[in-house]
């Protein structure tokens, strides 16, 4: 279905899957495309669809529409159009379902039998970027700038594509722009879509010393985002661009480099350097230093528009992740409040049939009324331990513990419910296993919501049974496992991969969706894994399995494996696969 | 079918056993014989099979995608003229109907419960 995203504007984050039919846009309720953008008119513009897709009609706009940064009255979209009204840019896009099914016939990925290809270099991502740093520049200096010059791009690619943290990339670029040129001061501007002015992001000084505020000619700013072109001065007081009234000409500024931060859209910023006289040794000196070059500028426009395109993909990321979180915030709330809802429920029966049984002095009545509050009671505080743990609030509190007391002591608590479902709950631990360090308050959590999923799961079967197995793995897999098996309904194989989602309960209106997200989330914080094998009409078998962690002698943490991720296993025969 | 016993019965179909307990507990006090369960399909048939005079349908006990129980319901209250009480839901079309939002109080409810049976009783069906 084809869309329209806003990637900029207070719409930031909103998709409008576009119907069939005339859609309006504009900031009217009574538009399909309802913007809040105040440099949008009230009816700013139609999409009508067309035999060949759908084209944008301007509807004699204030402020006008603009296609790829191209003002249009009338205008078919095509996949990847830059739609800009007022303030707001939108991109649309039609869904590539076919084209993508044809790629496929033709690309064919061959089984390692029948392909001929042998491998006889590989070059990790880190390796790449030395790429020109072995070679020796052999007398020609202008090759020798040329290499420098690309290594410089490279890594300008490699820090856009290593972070998506805007100020830190920005910084970084910098740091690459100062190891390279003999600039005295430097920053960083970005246009802010609000105020359309420039914000500084990062700034630099090569002395130390220096505390002076960096103060930016708005000539050359001006010129530049005017122009949309970089601009180098050799010195101010010559160039015959600047009057020599203008600002640039008063800083004490000999030299300067400012280009813009052009990416697909537009403009999001501008780089700015410079080298930089005291205005009284300016007139002293007479000779200009020239450090600055044309191929610095060429150079610096290049780098310039790869951090743009690197501020633009955050903006547009972070308007989708905006936008998932919103999705997920609405999907939490809805799950949290059935559930509050149905506890609700249960404690208003319970409290009715107290009152009853009071006003009727019938204590059967009314004990049952009590019994259900108290049940339902249970049940929010089941609740608020899920989400406290789910949140980030709770720190696990790692002692050293006995694994079977934690798990005697769910079986010791499931006892009643599993007689009360008919449930048989078989205790299995293994006999004396040694104290390990491990959070018990937490695993005690982890486990008792699996054990409980389990009797629910064969409540209902003849000779239900759930049966609890804790085992430690001496052997080189060094791991603590508890096994809660039972012999219920099992879980469909295209339910499996979704169990542990948050809000996913097989229960409908009795789970909460919490338990096993819980569960394994736990599991996660002791570094360990919950799995689940389940054959439907057969039963489950889900194993939490984590590391098996205790304190040595010398009251060292020690892992008892010595193994740490990316050790390959010593005596393994995993050698002899890889061939 | 004119009932043999001469029993008055409310039917209750709901999943939650806490829910179903609830309202027996209070029906049965007031002089009604009950029937519930938690299948909705199971429901169907006792209500084919025990004619009760009320039934209380908890619609999130409906499986979501299917809407054709729902309409199974319809006609069975229609045929057989009997009350129908909807819980979980606030639209309600047709008379010898009553609709109650989740969550609710069991008051109310109950007053809804009577009112109905009343009204049934007054206007006997054919």
């Amino acid at each position: 279905m084809p869309s329209l995203f806003v990637i900029q504007g207070r719409d930031q984050g909103k998709r409008f899957e576009l119907r069939e039919g005339v859609l309006g846009v504009g900031r009217d309720v009574s538009n399909f495309i309802r913007l809040q953008d105040t440099e949008v008119s009230r009816r700013h513009a139609e999409i009508r669809q067309s035999e060949d897709g759908y084209q944008w009609f301007d509807l004699g706009s204030s402020n006008g529409s603009f296609v790829n940064s191209v003002r249009v009255d009338g205008q078919p979209l095509r996949s990847g159009d830059r739609v800009q009204i007022g303030r707001t840019l939108m991109i649309y896009t039609e869904t590539s379902d076919e084209k993508a099914s044809d790629a496929s016939h033709d690309v064919d990925i061959i089984g390692h039998g029948d392909s001929p290809s042998r491998i006889i270099r590989s070059v990790s991502q880190e390796e790449g970027s030395q790429f020109l740093a072995g070679l020796e520049s052999s007398g020609s200096p202008w090759l020798a700038r040329a290499r420098s010059n690309l290594q410089i791009m490279y890594r300008t690619a490699l820090a856009v594509s290593h972070t998506l943290d805007i100020d830190q990339l920005l910084q970084r670029i910098m740091e690459l722009i100062f190891e390279w040129v003999e600039a005295d001061r430097g920053c960083v501007m970005l246009i802010d879509r609000e105020t359309d002015e420039f914000v500084p992001k990062v700034r630099r000084n090569r002395r130390d010393d220096a505390d002076d505020r960096i103060a930016i000619s708005a000539t050359i700013l001006e010129y530049v985002r005017t122009h949309q072109e970089g601009v180098l001065t050799s010195d101010a007081r010559e160039d015959d661009r600047w009057d020599p009234g203008a600002s640039i000409v008063k800083l004490g500024v000999r030299e300067a480099i400012c280009v813009p931060m052009q990416g697909r859209y537009g403009m999001v910023g501008v780089i700015y350097i410079d080298t930089f006289t005291s205005p009284g040794r300016l007139l002293q000196e007479t000779k200009a230093s020239n450090r600055f070059s044309d191929e610095h500028l060429k150079l610096m426009v290049a780098i310039a528009h790869q951090a743009a395109l690197a501020v633009e993909d955050t903006s547009y990321y972070s308007a989708m992740l905006q936008a998932e979180r919103l999705a997920a915030i609405g999907q939490t709330i809805a799950g949290l409040s059935h559930h509050v809802k149905n506890i609700l429920q249960g404690i208003r029966g319970g409290s009715f049939l107290i009152e009853e049984g009071l006003k009727a002095q019938d204590w059967e009545v009314t004990d049952k009324g009590w019994r259900i509050v108290e049940k339902n009671q249970e049940r929010i505080s089941a609740l608020v331990m899920d989400m406290l743990t789910f949140s980030k609030e709770r720190e696990p509190e790692m002692v050293d513990a006995d694994l079977n007391d934690v798990v005697r002591d769910v079986l010791e608590l499931l006892q009643v419910r599993a007689e009360q479902a008919g449930v048989t709950l078989v205790d299995a631990r293994t006999l004396q296993i040694p104290l390990m360090h491990f959070d018990p308050e937490g695993l005690h959590r982890a486990i008792l919501n699996v054990v409980s999923n389990a009797i629910d799961a064969c409540e209902e079967q003849e000779h239900a049974r759930v049966e609890v197995v804790t085992e430690f793995l001496a052997d080189e897999q060094n791991l603590l496992r508890i096994l809660v098996r039972d012999n219920g309904a099992g879980i469909a194989a295209d339910q499996l991969p979704r169990i542990f989602n948050v809000f996913v309960s097989g229960k409908g209106n009795r789970g909460t969706g919490l338990g096993l997200a819980v569960s394994q989330k736990i599991l996660q914080e002791h570094n360990g894994e919950i799995r689940v094998e389940s054959e439907p009409g057969e039963g489950s078998q889900f194993f939490l399995e984590l590391p098996a962690v205790r304190v040595d002698a010398t009251g060292e943490i020690a892992d008892l494996s010595g193994l740490s991720e990316g050790d390959v296993m010593p005596d393994s025969d995993l050698g002899g696969s890889l061939g | 079918m004119i009932k043999e016993d001469g029993q008055r019965r409310v039917l209750i179909v709901d999943e939650s056993e806490e829910s179903r307990e609830v309202l027996r507990t209070i029906l049965e006090r007031r002089g009604w014989e009950i029937v519930d369960t938690a299948e909705p399909r199971q429901g169907l048939t006792l209500a084919d099979h025990c004619q009760p005079d009320l039934i209380v349908l908890d619609l999130e006990t409906l499986p979501h995608e299917d809407g054709s129980l729902r309409d199974q319901y319809d006609r069975q209250s229609q045929q057989s003229s009997t009350p129908i009480v909807l819980l979980g839901t606030t639209r309600v079309s047709q008379q010898r109907r009553a609709a109650v939002a989740k969550p609710y109080h069991y008051g109310p409810l109950v007053r809804t419960i009577e009112t109905l049976l009343r009204k049934s009783q007054e206007t006997p069906s054919t």
